[in-house]
């Protein structure tokens, strides 16, 4: 149920748009999200604490002409949002034109029912959530000598709506939850997991707290390996976070148009080895990034952005296309309601040959299993180079596993790695936060350690 | 601040004093955000947000319970307090949450601006946006720039059913620059940027430094494009302020946060007391110092004094709220702070920065035979695993340094290692000292960016793992 400022913000959206029309804009777009949050943060095994509320974000995208002005923010009533559209005028008078400038989205629709609203997660009272983060610490507390450090869950219930004065409306509502746990042992063992979804599922939840258990354990005795050159296998969530850092923004038409992509000019070549293909697919039922309408309310679509290694288009949100005298493909996404659309990906998949992880593990001779990293996000993704430091992985000699490993930095530049070193996946496909891969396995990585 | 604010305040405590709560704070804001793009001579965005809106702690039977609303009337007040009453109820555990006993004021604080930012005629800060990006632009073989101004004006009040009131208000202004070349399919971006607590005066005094500092990007970003990477490897490394401050900030600062160190999640747990660096390393955690954030006090209300953590290369205390403070049994020492009303109370740094050294930067670099000079022009950034104590920094454009000169320049470069092993092995420190902040960004932890300052001197470490190819 949504608040009452929300009904009258919907109820009076049009005459809304149409004052602002009358103020002097030539075009308006109006996009609300109203957020119920639950929050319980646990430390050492015990609830500290829960935070609940509600709170509207109300965003206005004004152009006078050829002119544009964005306001928006947390609003408290109904006054909030016309300052907010008075600001986006006030803005919109001092910009400078642009000359690329063709019109909001033309089309606001979603063509296909996409499960992303759990209602059992949205009617969740606090006490409900409260018995998942304790089953979550229940499953660490099994481990011996393994001790809960905290866990954080945030359960989201969102109704979204979008508008703007070309193209008529669309609104929607979507579940989300998250819950990260870390465990340590030992003086300088730990490890962390987390689960995110568009739906709470207990037993996945229980399986990646055990998983943090076993690991926080194994943890303990990890150190770093010699500087050389290994084979590596990167698990499905550490693919997601590397290649959301250093590849996914190449895929966007806005850094290939400002000359921020390093695959500008590469369309139709084969970039990468046959053997992979990624898709963008926002119709994956309960994915975090699953979403039928995009931020500027277009319909999603999927699609193939690699396909047997072969770049086949990038992502475009409704500014980018019409630049190129295209249609938008629906990646039009927002930081705020306020901001400006840039294009992002909303599901990746990665297609690949894969094989099971133990006969993968048997032909390395030198190899690292890296099962958690940290700052792979400061890679550079116009020169596409990785930097990341493994906390957690399993170092592999001779075809087994002899002892896990941290403190080693991971360095590579991901086109060659994707192009040529890239032997194929491990394991089965899972769906990591936005991201469904195998894991992956590289040959040749330089890291360095000790 | 709006108007009605005070009279939902002290709604929201009679409310929940009238429902039996042992303690309450309310916290209320009003916060507004100017953003300014400018991208290869268009203006890409310029926004305002606002963020108003009230969220109140109780404590009931010894449990903790927090809700918020954006909504100000009287319905969504009450069922805030009835929430969070409810939600302490849900919390309700084995052990009674305890807040640490703190000396409440009632106090107004504003950082000095003569000219208000947020009030200047939009086109004029249109003006300089474009100034400074056509600036840079007159750089040849430039791919890419992409110029920022950034405004924030910050009002917060928290109240509390001890009859403490601390009103806190601030302003932030700021300029960014990123230029990006490319050669030979190979690109390079270089960013750098400057913010201070102030009002638009010191844009205006400052506006050729904000030209010259987005030129000198786009030369360097221009030369960075034909640099090496280095070898992967171990050198003695020569770290700017900046990558200082980001290096102390994420290695050593959130581990000493009380409530990472509560949970068993900071490497610096049993260490109090203990030698991690040597005799001439002081650090601490200060609300007020010239270049940082302006924290007066934090959002609980408590006064935000100059926190001592390694003193003469002795670990001497954490950062804590009260609830931390009492658990750890230290003393609050005003680092509970709030991204906005709508989150719960972490414990957060506010400016974390080394003490320097007298050690000129000629004497720094002549004793080195084989090293790298690192900048935090181009930096990304870092992250840090408190709890093993292990952290990676992807740091801006770097020399080499041979024989004691800086030589070629180097680009791509990372570092990573131990907390306690780098600590141990800083080496000397310059005689400068510099403490920044930034109006685009902040620190981020839990789902919450707080806006943070940071810095020491030119500070030179040996042994550190450089990556590279």
């Amino acid at each position: 149920m949504t608040s009452r400022l929300f009904e009258e913000i919907l109820s009076k959206s049009d005459s809304i748009l149409k004052r602002t029309l009358e103020s002097g804009a030539s075009e308006a777009e109006l996009h609300v999200v109203e957020t119920r949050r639950i929050r319980i943060d646990a430390a050492k095994g015990i609830i500290e604490r829960i935070t609940t509320g509600t709170r509207i974000d109300a965003g206005v995208r004004v152009v006078i002409g050829k002119r544009k002005g964005n306001a928006g923010g947390i609003i408290s009533r109904i006054e909030d949002l016309y300052k907010v559209i008075d600001d986006a005028l006030k803005i919109a008078k001092v910009s400078r034109e642009d000359p690329h400038w063709q019109g909001f989205a033309t089309k606001l629709e979603a063509q296909r029912y996409v499960e992303i609203y759990d209602k059992g997660l949205a009617e969740a009272e606090p006490k409900d959530l409260v018995d998942v983060v304790k089953a979550s610490i229940e499953q660490i507390r099994e481990h011996k000598d393994v001790r809960h450090s905290s866990t954080l869950l945030v359960a989201a219930n969102s109704q979204t709506f979008i508008s703007n004065t070309n193209g008529g409306k669309v609104e929607g509502s979507g579940t989300s939850i998250t819950v990260s746990t870390s465990a340590s042992s030992g003086t300088e063992g730990s490890y962390y997991d987390y689960y995110i979804s568009r739906k709470l599922n207990v037993d996945k939840i229980i399986e990646m707290s055990k998983n943090v258990g076993k690991r926080a354990k194994e943890s303990s005795e990890a150190k770093p390996v010699e500087t050389g050159t290994y084979t590596v296998i990167l698990e499905p969530k550490v693919v997601a976070g590397v290649l959301s850092s250093v590849l996914e923004p190449a895929f966007s038409a806005e850094n290939v148009q400002q000359g921020r992509s390093p695959l500008k000019g590469k369309l139709g070549e084969r970039i990468f080895t046959e053997k992979i293909t990624i898709k963008d697919d926002p119709f994956i039922p309960w994915n975090i990034g699953s979403t039928p309408f995009d931020d500027e309310g277009v319909a999603t679509q999927a699609k193939e952005i690699i396909s047997s290694g072969v770049l086949k288009t990038f992502l475009y949100d409704n500014y980018t296309a019409k630049k190129e005298g295209r249609e938008s493909t629906g990646n039009g996404f927002k930081r705020s309601p306020w901001s400006d659309p840039s294009p992002r990906p909303t599901n990746v998949v990665i297609e690949i040959e894969s094989d099971e992880l133990d006969n993968i593990i048997r032909e390395v001779k030198k190899g690292v299993v890296v099962g958690l990293t940290i700052g792979e996000w400061l890679s550079n993704p116009i020169s596409g180079m990785l930097n990341a430091t493994v906390t957690f992985g399993y170092l592999v000699e001779q075809g087994e596993i002899s002892r896990t490993v941290k403190g080693v930095i991971i360095s590579g530049n991901i086109y060659d790695a994707l192009k040529d070193k890239l032997k194929g996946g491990a394991g089965r496909r899972e769906c990591v936060s936005s991201y469904c891969t195998p894991a992956l396995v590289i040959e040749g990585f330089r890291l360095a350690g000790k | 601040m709006k108007e009605d604010l005070g009279f939902w305040i002290d709604k929201a405590l009679s409310l929940a004093n009238s429902m039996n709560v042992e303690f309450a704070d309310v916290r209320a804001q009003e916060y507004k955000y100017e953003l300014i793009v400018v991208d290869n001579g268009r203006l890409k965005e310029y926004s305002r947000t606002l963020r108003s809106g009230i969220g109140i702690r109780v404590v009931v039977d010894g449990s903790q319970g927090y809700s918020y609303t954006s909504l100000l009337e009287e319905s969504a007040i009450k069922k805030a307090v009835e929430d969070a009453i409810k939600s302490a109820r849900a919390s309700k555990g084995p052990e009674r949450t305890e807040l640490a006993e703190y000396n409440f004021y009632k106090d107004r604080a504003v950082s000095g601006f003569s000219r208000d930012p947020i009030e200047v005629d939009p086109s004029e800060k249109v003006s300089l946006t474009f100034d400074i990006n056509n600036s840079s632009r007159e750089v040849q073989e430039l791919s890419s720039s992409v110029t920022r101004l950034g405004i924030q004006a910050d009002h917060r009040i928290v109240a509390n059913t001890l009859g403490g009131w601390i009103d806190v208000e601030s302003r932030l202004v700021g300029v960014a620059q990123m230029s990006a070349a490319q050669e030979a399919g190979s690109y390079e971006m270089v960013t750098d940027s400057v913010s201070r607590v102030a009002g638009w005066e010191f844009v205006e005094k400052s506006w050729n430094d904000f030209e010259s500092m987005a030129i000198k990007a786009s030369k360097l970003a221009r030369e960075v494009v034909r640099a090496k990477h280095p070898e992967a490897g171990t050198y003695t490394v020569i770290l700017e302020p900046e990558v200082v401050g980001l290096f102390l900030h994420e290695a050593l600062g959130h581990a000493s946060e009380g409530d990472l160190v509560y949970s068993d999640s900071s490497v610096l747990k049993e260490k109090l007391g203990q030698r991690l660096a040597p005799e001439y390393v002081t650090i601490v955690d200060d609300g007020l110092v010239d270049g940082g954030y302006f924290v007066p006090y934090d959002d609980e209300g408590v006064r935000k004094n100059k926190t001592v953590v390694v003193e003469n290369g002795i670990l001497k205390g954490f950062l804590t709220s009260r609830e931390t403070a009492s658990k750890l049994n230290l003393k609050p020492t005003g680092n509970a702070r709030v991204m906005d009303y709508s989150h719960p109370l972490l414990v957060r740094q506010t400016n974390y920065y080394m003490l320097p050294g007298d050690y000129t930067i000629d004497e720094l670099i002549e004793d080195v035979k084989l090293g790298i000079y690192v900048t935090h022009k181009g930096a990304r950034g870092g992250e840090v695993d408190p709890a093993a104590g292990t952290f990676t920094f992807n740091v801006g454009i770097s020399w080499l340094i041979e024989n004691g000169e800086r030589k070629e320049l180097l680009r791509g470069v990372s570092l990573s290692g131990s907390i306690l092993e780098m600590l141990a092995n800083i080496d000397a420190l310059g005689k400068e000292l510099r403490v920044s902040t930034s109006v685009f960004g902040g620190c981020g932890k839990s789902g919450q960016l707080v806006r943070v300052g940071d810095g020491g001197p030119y500070t030179r470490v040996k042994g550190l793992t450089v990556g590279g190819v």
